[in-house]
């Protein structure tokens, strides 16, 4: 089939097509327009409270720095913990600021490209937990023990950090395992569209 | 009237004019009936939210297409926050009513053929059938006139592949 011939095709199926179509006026009038106000923003709620948590925890893990500076065994673990939060809060607020950037009326690429980027954002931060929690879950405990407690986690020996630190890594290696026997359908998804948008710039 | 009045009128008749428009982009990425008005309200809600900051730079028909099309690939896309916005719509609202008149066995395979194509072919071919320029689809799609060029012709094999094929079947 030539292409003139697809054309006059699919302007046909435009004839017949306005007569078809109803527009509410009224559904959308009384009761569309006002609801979408406040729809869909409310989505990103979860990050400006993240976003919140974090920078209360950044004052927090700074005051006790300030308090243990003369004490390693505390101050190391606490500013492990403080670099972790503050990645936490550029990453978080890189996110807001692409998801924010994003408009519908951006040429097709552009945003489709951002919307893949932050997709893949969002996965990898669901990911890294998987790698957090078992490596920070030890320095988190000392440093909270001695902070709201004032307990001195070291005093209990070594025996139990030990079981702590390679407990965690048995767990994170399992997690890996999974993850790498069944890869997130979602990355894959998100990877090979951003390949794709890839391929059309040329 | 207040301003806000002033807009929803506005947007009301903008939507008479692009209606056609909107079902048929909706129509080239989804053909469950019931997701396909799911897909038309999304389009309709974002539309709605970038009404106010339209600029007029552009024709308002490359402003539709351009959010038309973006909001059709993320919805194929299956972005649960936006399957969750939709659901709180769905039960209540029937933003526009479409009766289809039967579509001639060409225009089927039409459809059939296109839907084999990648999300971003599939906007580039349909704004190509509604005989836009170059430069246009370009503009709308965010990429150089050699670009959609190129695009079209090789578009345009694969549809012939396609046509061949299922014709055969």
């Amino acid at each position: 089939m030539e292409f003139k011939e697809l054309t006059e095709i699919w302007k046909q199926s435009d004839m017949h097509q306005d007569e078809a179509i109803k527009v509410n006026h009224r559904l959308i009038k009384e009761v569309g327009l006002n609801k979408i106000k406040t729809s869909l923003r409310a989505i990103q709620w979860s990050s400006i409270f993240e976003i919140i948590i974090q920078i209360l925890f950044t004052g927090f893990f700074i005051n006790f720095l300030q308090n243990h500076h003369a004490q390693p065994a505390f101050s190391i673990p606490a500013a492990l913990i403080l670099a972790l939060i503050v990645f936490n809060l550029l990453f978080e607020g890189y996110r807001l600021a692409l998801f924010y950037s994003i408009k519908t009326d951006c040429q097709v690429l552009k945003a489709q490209k951002k919307l893949s980027r932050l997709k893949k954002l969002e996965i990898f931060d669901t990911y890294s937990l998987l790698v957090i929690i078992p490596v920070f879950t030890l320095p988190f405990l000392i440093v909270l023990a001695k902070a709201i407690l004032n307990w001195d986690l070291y005093l209990l020996g070594t025996g139990w950090m030990i079981q702590t630190i390679i407990g965690s890594f048995v767990v994170a290696a399992i997690l890996v395992f999974i993850i790498r026997k069944h890869p997130n359908k979602k990355l894959r998804k998100a990877i090979k569209f951003i390949d794709e948008l890839d391929e059309e710039k040329l | 009237m207040d301003k806000a009045k002033e807009q929803e009128k506005e947007f009301l008749s903008f939507l008479e004019n692009y209606k056609r428009l909107i079902t048929k982009i909706s129509g080239i990425y989804c053909h469950d009936r019931e997701e396909r008005k799911d897909l038309i309200q999304e389009i309709i809600i974002q539309l709605w939210k970038s009404f106010p900051r339209y600029d007029n730079k552009y024709p308002i028909s490359t402003w539709t297409y351009r959010i038309a099309i973006n909001v059709s690939i993320s919805f194929i896309r299956k972005n649960s926050s936006q399957k969750k916005a939709r659901e709180r719509y769905r039960s209540e609202i029937q933003w526009m009513e479409f009766n289809p008149p039967p579509r001639d066995e060409r225009l089927d395979m039409l459809y059939q053929v296109i839907d084999m194509l990648k999300p971003l072919d599939k906007a580039i071919i349909m704004l190509y059938l509604e005989e836009h320029s170059n430069k246009e689809i370009a503009e709308i799609m965010g990429l150089s006139i050699t670009n959609v060029s190129t695009r079209k012709l090789r578009i345009k094999e694969t549809l012939r592949h396609h046509f061949e094929i299922t014709k055969n079947e």
